[in-house]
């Protein structure tokens, strides 16, 4: 469908709406509650790196 | 800070080693759901009284999950557990007193059994009981077909897809511990929930 500009409506107005549009259906994984800097470093760090293993096994 | 009340799913559930694979479900159903789950485990500070920090939670919360499975005799006293009946009642309380904001308040409540609530509740007859069965996945759907229809998003994945997150995440979940090092029977709600946040977020 092609979409064309109301009158009244600024080019800006339209990306913006298109793009909260597309954000309505992104789903944000909230913060947990904040532990020390290098607990929460660790976290990451093994989450990343189990991601990593199961990638390369998939190859 | 910004206000995270319209996030925030209060969790009263029991604490107890049993109940730890469904309590697990539920923080994990909440966070994917792209809820925050509240739960008194999370704040560590022996120097406020617990029933303030419950209520404290309750306040800040505008869903929250209720699980009445443990109301059972004790094996030593021979008297029922009724904790959580009673926050419970805080938080159906506050809806039906609290100002504006508390008024929108919404409750899943849980038990094992369908109708067993009748025989030591009746009184929340009424409400819509959700029986889990002591099965995490069902939990999870639960949890998840509740908030979807109680806060209306559009962005809340399928139940089907959650669970099938959450037996992938629980399956790795050894290695992670493994790698920071820390055993799995040592992590804490706190940890858990951090697990959790953190993997959604990379997977």
């Amino acid at each position: 469908m092609t979409r064309t500009k109301k009158p009244g409506k600024t080019v800006t107005n339209l990306a913006r709406k298109t793009v909260a549009k597309r954000l309505r259906f992104t789903r944000t994984v909230k913060s947990a509650p904040k532990l020390g800097t290098v607990r929460q470093a660790a976290i990451k760090k093994a989450v990343a790196s189990v991601k990593c293993k199961r990638t390369a096994a998939k190859r | 800070m910004a206000d995270t009340y319209t996030d925030n799913v209060l969790l009263n559930c029991p604490f107890d080693d049993r109940y730890l694979s469904i309590r697990n479900a539920i923080v994990f159903a909440v966070y994917d759901c792209g809820f925050v789950p509240k739960c008194a485990l999370e704040i560590d500070n022996s120097g406020e009284v617990r029933f303030d920090k419950i209520q404290r939670l309750i306040d800040e919360s505008k869903f929250g999950v209720h699980d009445i499975s443990r109301t059972e005799l004790d094996p030593d006293t021979k008297l029922p557990r009724f904790n959580m009946p009673l926050e419970l009642g805080v938080f159906i309380g506050a809806n039906r007193y609290g100002d504006s904001k508390q008024k929108h308040k919404n409750c899943l409540i849980l038990d094992k059994e369908q109708y067993r609530y009748q025989k030591f509740i009746s009184d929340i007859a009424g409400h819509d009981v959700r029986a889990h069965a002591n099965n995490p996945e069902k939990a999870i759907s639960h949890v998840r077909n509740w908030l979807n229809s109680a806060s209306a998003r559009r962005t809340i994945p399928g139940g089907k897809e959650i669970q099938r997150r959450f037996r992938l995440f629980e399956s790795e979940l050894p290695d992670m511990c493994a790698a920071i090092p820390i055993d799995l029977d040592e992590l804490t709600y706190n940890d858990y929930s951090n697990f959790v946040s953190e993997w959604l977020s990379t997977n």
